[in-house]
């Protein structure tokens, strides 16, 4: 695999025939590296994901995905590569007529085979370890926003993506769970996913460390958090998500 | 490739193989321990696009009855409702028609006019006499004087064709079915026996009836044509209201990398059942109102009105209107939702 997983050249982002909000990004994520996303509400980060999980094309500069050029790709070319995509949208974007267990094996049945009952099994799996055991026949519109929000979650990791983006996850739940659900994206993004979480939860972030991607005015800009003396989550866990520094800040230049 | 290798079954962990948990809060997430089992290798299913997978699963990313039993069914049964009495009327039309024409086409006419009465009735004896010896011909048969002026009587008004009248003597003549008679050789063969005999093959009214059922047909063609295309445009119309009334869910769905076929598919499967469902109410309704048509119609009895009765060809046409429709219906929902799609970004 093209160690250039997802590569960002001078990229740049407008809505329509607005002014850009998004300028100059130029960014490299390496497989299996874990970056966090901040900046100030409007800054641009959910723009920014667009762009990642191609439901956007940049108004100029050069996106590779996977290796492929998406820049100008044909749409038809996108579906193969969206499904290597897990995306936690910031407002969810669950089917309200289906019950929490088949929005969440959806992913599966659209990557195709695999047997029902294995997809359910793993499906209650994965939402009983969310904490929705109770919830899971439950449709969207009765859920809470956390619980919609952990729904989402788990349709975003259930066919273990590639790469992993998480549109502020832990907004709408306690502070107990968002450790927990960070937990869950560090267990994928050690087992190979690549991960970006985008969030407004500087405490959190400093909890995990690691790199940063920070939006200002339109602009990326890098840095590197040293892990802080930690709570629950990495304190009692040896192998800590691999969250080495793969921002190429020689790109942004 | 995907780091789940479909080749190494289990074998998590491109990079870094799954460790014991050790975490305080609770057990891994068993979905990421191993689980390799709902993983298929291939995109396959989802992805195919072709029009007629009916087969495939539906993934339901539609609500159950969404698409459903509004406008369109209707609209649907109306238009096959006249679409079958068009092909009704066409075709029992073609039917008599041909029916007639094929009677006239074996049909020919002996007239004898002459003012002289005795030479009129030699004439016609000589005629009736020559005419079954020659080849092609079944029989001749001598309309009666009361019958002859029974056809004058509709022109002069009955009572006015007085006995003294010189009405020419008719002999009907048939021929056998499929015989070619050569109309010119036949008179001047007649004309030796009887020199005021005149035949008439009924060739221009031929022409005529065959022009006005042609064209009747067309016409019928037309009016089925046009029902169909604005069947076809009415589902496509249903089509793109659906689309946008479910725009969210399907780009929900693109985002996790569905094709544009896997919507088609789903819209494809539901706008048959609606094209049928019309269908066949307005199959059912049209041929009610035959049915009572033909009823009425043979309560006048007589030959008055044409039989309403339809070859078995007929039938089976009428039966696959609304299968057609469903076809149709479901064609332009395919189209369609293609053609709406590729705007999306
Ligand atoms: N669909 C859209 N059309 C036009 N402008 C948009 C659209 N979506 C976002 N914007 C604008 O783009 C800018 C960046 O928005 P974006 O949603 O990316 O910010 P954000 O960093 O995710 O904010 P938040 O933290 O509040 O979610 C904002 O100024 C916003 O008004
Ligand atoms: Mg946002």
């Amino acid at each position: 695999m093209s160690n250039r997983f997802v590569k960002f050249e001078n990229v740049g982002m407008r809505y329509g025939m607005g002014a850009e909000i998004l300028q100059d990004i130029s960014f490299v994520l390496e497989p299996g590296s874990f970056h966090f996303l901040t900046g100030a509400s409007g800054a641009g980060k959910s723009s920014l994901l667009k762009l990642l999980y191609l439901a956007h094309r940049p108004s100029r500069g050069i996106v590779s995905m996977f290796g492929d050029d998406v820049t100008t790709a044909h749409r038809t070319a996108l579906p193969r590569l969206r499904r290597r995509i897990g995306v936690v949208f910031q407002e969810y974007r669950l089917l309200d007529h289906l019950s929490a267990i088949e929005n969440v094996a959806m992913p599966l049945r659209l990557a195709g085979g695999g047997d029902d009952h294995k997809i359910r099994e793993h499906v209650e799996e994965l939402l009983m370890w969310v904490g929705l055991k109770d919830r899971m026949h439950a449709k969207p519109p009765t859920l809470s926003g956390g619980e919609k929000q952990r729904v989402a979650i788990a349709r975003a990791v259930i066919a273990k993506p590639d790469l992993l983006l998480a549109d502020e996850p832990t907004g709408n739940v306690d502070p107990q769970m968002a450790r927990r659900l960070m937990h869950l994206f560090a267990e994928l993004n050690k087992l190979g996913t690549t991960t970006v979480v985008a969030t407004h939860d500087l405490e959190l972030v400093h909890e995990m460390g690691g790199p940063v991607m920070h939006l200002q005015d339109g602009q990326l800009s890098s840095r590197h958090l040293p892990e802080r003396a930690r709570g629950p989550v990495s304190a009692t866990d040896p192998s800590r998500p691999n969250l080495s520094a793969n921002l190429s800040s020689d790109l942004s230049s | 490739m995907r780091w789940h290798d479909p080749q190494k079954p289990g074998g998590f962990g491109r990079k870094n193989p799954p460790r014991s948990p050790g975490h305080g809060l609770g057990r891994t997430p068993k979905p990421f321990a191993g689980q390799t089992a709902t993983q298929s290798a291939a995109p396959s299913s989802a992805a195919r696009t072709g029009l007629l997978s009916l087969k495939r699963k539906s993934l339901r990313f539609l609500p159950e009855n969404s698409l459903a039993g509004g406008t369109l069914p209707w609209v649907i049964g109306i238009m096959v409702f006249l679409c079958t009495l068009a092909s009704i009327f066409a075709f029992a039309l073609h039917q008599s028609m041909g029916d007639w024409a094929d009677k006239l086409s074996q049909q020919i006419s002996v007239q004898i006019v002459t003012a002289d009465g005795k030479a009129r009735r030699q004439q016609a004896d000589a005629a009736l006499a020559l005419l079954p010896t020659i080849p092609g011909i079944e029989n001749a048969v001598r309309l009666s004087d009361a019958e002859s002026k029974a056809l004058l009587e509709p022109w002069l008004g009955a009572g006015n064709v007085t006995d003294d009248l010189p009405v020419p003597i008719l002999i009907e003549v048939t021929t056998s079915p499929g015989a070619r008679i050569d109309l010119a050789a036949l008179e001047a063969q007649v004309q030796k026996v009887a020199p005021d005999a005149n035949l008439d093959d009924h060739e221009r009214w031929l022409v005529q009836l065959n022009r006005l059922s042609t064209s009747l047909q067309m016409v019928a063609l037309l009016v089925v044509g046009l029902i169909l295309s604005a069947t076809a445009a009415i589902a496509a119309f249903g089509t793109r209201a659906g689309l946008s009334a479910h725009r969210a869910s399907i780009e929900i769905m693109h985002h996790m990398g569905a094709e544009d076929g896997l919507i088609a598919h789903e819209f494809r499967y539901r706008f048959m059942l609606q094209g049928l469902k019309g269908g066949l109410g307005g199959l059912i309704a049209g041929l009610l109102v035959m049915l009572t048509l033909g009823h009425f119609a043979s309560q006048i009895g007589s030959g008055l009105v044409p039989d309403l009765s339809l070859s078995a060809l007929a039938w089976l046409l009428l039966i696959l209107l609304p299968i057609f429709a469903a076809l149709l219906t479901m064609m332009a929902a395919h189209v369609t939702v293609h053609r709406e799609l590729a705007g999306y970004s």
